[in-house]
């Protein structure tokens, strides 16, 4: 049964890598954009501070760092989820996937996702490596670094399903994603560590996604927190049953969503 | 001096009937620029522990606003030669009466008071909300605006240029508003850049950044204009706007006489 998914996820793979090798000239040139324009945000924060009279120290930088580079993973995720749906739509093939798929539609695009979230993870990487050289900064990924990011990426899952689930009834919503993404680079603490906001902060901590991730893969690459400690102090169960409701409401409204589009046959309608 | 005047009236009111067709998109536009702002000063508040007050929210204010003014400059006058030879319009405003250099200076006054009417707005939601400190005294504001009218002449350079391209390249518009958009950050429009290696040189020879030195100098710290007159950065303001206004002139006049004996004008 379980070698019955394998091919499945394997032709998913090579199609984003072929996706990606068709369009590699705009990935590339994407990639580059974000390479230059976090330095510049981050010139921009130091002298902010620096006029102010304070010292934004490499800690602080490399939190934004951590910050940026989970945003542009989240977000990478995030946007291409539900854009997914939306091409297929507007291209006429999201009935054919539906009907010539022998997998359940759900599975197939979690498939999707896994292999769209392998190629962000590769990406961000790439621009970690090359922004912790520019500036000299030190970052080790820890087993409990990778599991943070794991729950985290699972989370936005959650909220890219919703968003896919929208755009099936939808079908354009591509201003929402937008906004959510670019809102989520603020309001979650991605580029400058909001802990200090006190009260907001736990709000946004318990319902806005990325938020508890960013902070808590913040402690453990900058503060040395490991999975034990993570575990003790509570973050780590917290961050597991969030992204796991964010998971499940995520596929309750994706499978809802399709199940209504298929009632009301609008599912080849764009 | 009649006709000159005659064009700049006909593009105010042009100005101001685009914006009363599109009045929902100016007010998204406006809303957009004053929680953007809002949005900044909060994470520079939070990145500085709360030291981000007063005088360095005004002197990221007078940065933002007037780098508004030249974004909009930059994407006004390159948009509407687009849009013109997109609808087929170029032609015939260029064969008219009316020189086309003059069209588009008349084009830029227009633009210059119809951003600066829009950035008051948006200083007038900002300012209250932040509580900033409007601490200048009144007799500042000629020097201001001289200051302030004086640092956008590079902006309009970099549309001359722009649109000396986009005559000849067509679709060149695309660029500008990256260009605008990337000046927010490397001129020091939100926060001086004083001391940083790179990018401090390297913002002397970009639009607006010595203009909006010397108009916080004016403003925030309270230098006279008599002071500023006698700075060297004054002298590289003047340099700056003369060398963006000469090639863009240069460019222009070049983009003209090309598309004229190619018979491009049309085309796009």
């Amino acid at each position: 049964m379980e070698l019955s998914f394998y091919p499945q996820l394997v032709s998913e793979l090579r199609r984003e890598f072929l996706v990606w090798r068709s369009y590699q000239v705009n990935a590339i040139s994407s990639l580059v954009m974000w390479g230059v324009v976090f330095p510049i945000l981050l010139v921009t924060l130091i002298s902010v501070a620096e006029n102010a009279g304070v010292n934004y120290s490499a800690s602080l930088q490399a939190a934004s760092l951590i910050g940026f580079l989970i945003w542009k993973l989240c977000t990478g995720v995030l946007v291409a989820v539900p854009r997914m749906i939306e091409q297929e739509a507007s291209m006429g093939t999201l009935e054919n996937v539906m009907v010539t798929s022998y997998l359940p539609f759900s599975v197939l695009f979690f498939f999707r996702v896994i292999a769209r979230s392998i190629r962000s993870c590769l990406e961000a990487l790439l621009l970690g490596l090359v922004l912790t050289f520019v500036f000299g900064l030190s970052l080790t990924m820890s087993p409990a670094a990778f599991l943070i990011t794991f729950l985290t990426l699972a989370g936005v899952w959650g909220i890219g399903f919703a968003l896919a689930g929208l755009a099936m009834i939808y079908k354009n919503i591509a201003s929402v994603t937008s906004l959510v993404a670019y809102l989520a680079f603020t309001i979650s603490g991605a580029f400058v560590p909001i802990n200090s906001l006190g009260v907001v902060f736990t709000i946004l901590k318990y319902t806005f996604p990325m938020t508890w991730g960013i902070d808590i893969l913040r402690s453990v690459m900058i503060d040395g927190y490991d999975l034990a400690l993570l575990i003790r102090n509570g973050s780590l169960p917290g961050l597991l049953l969030q992204s796991a409701a964010m998971l499940i409401i995520g596929y309750v409204i994706l499978n809802s969503s399709l199940n209504r589009v298929k009632v009301r046959g609008e599912l080849g309608v764009y | 001096m009649a006709y000159t005047l005659n064009l700049i009236r006909t593009e105010l009111r042009k100005s101001l009937l685009f914006g009363k067709s599109y009045s929902v998109q100016y007010i998204a536009d406006h809303f957009f620029f004053v929680v953007g702002f809002l949005i900044m000063a909060g994470l520079f508040n939070v990145a500085t522990d709360g030291a981000y007050t007063g005088d360095a929210q005004l002197g990221s204010l007078i940065g933002y606003l007037t780098w508004r003014v030249a974004a909009g400059i930059i994407r006004g006058i390159v948009g509407s030669v687009s849009n013109d030879a997109q609808w087929g319009t170029l032609e015939q405003i260029w064969l008219s009466g009316s020189r086309p250099t003059s069209v588009i200076l008349a084009r830029a006054i227009a633009l210059v008071a119809f951003f600066t009417v829009r950035v008051l707005f948006i200083a007038l939601f900002i300012v209250p909300v932040l509580r900033i400190p409007m601490s200048f005294p009144l007799h500042t504001l000629p020097g201001a605006l001289f200051l302030y009218l004086l640092t956008l002449i590079s902006p309009f350079g970099v549309a001359l240029i722009l649109t000396g391209l986009q005559l000849v390249y067509k679709n060149v518009e695309a660029l500008a508003f990256p260009l605008a958009t990337i000046l927010l950050f490397l001129t020091g429009a939100l926060s001086p850049l004083d001391g940083i290696s790179v990018l401090y040189p390297l913002s002397r020879f970009l639009p607006i950044s010595i203009g909006v030195d010397l108009l916080r100098d004016l403003l925030v710290d309270g230098v006279s204009l008599s002071t500023i007159i006698l700075q060297p950065a004054f002298l590289g303001l003047l340099l700056n706007s003369a060398m963006y206004l000469g090639v863009g002139w240069f460019v222009i006049n070049w983009a003209k006489g090309k598309v004229l004996a190619h018979g491009s004008l049309a085309h796009y």
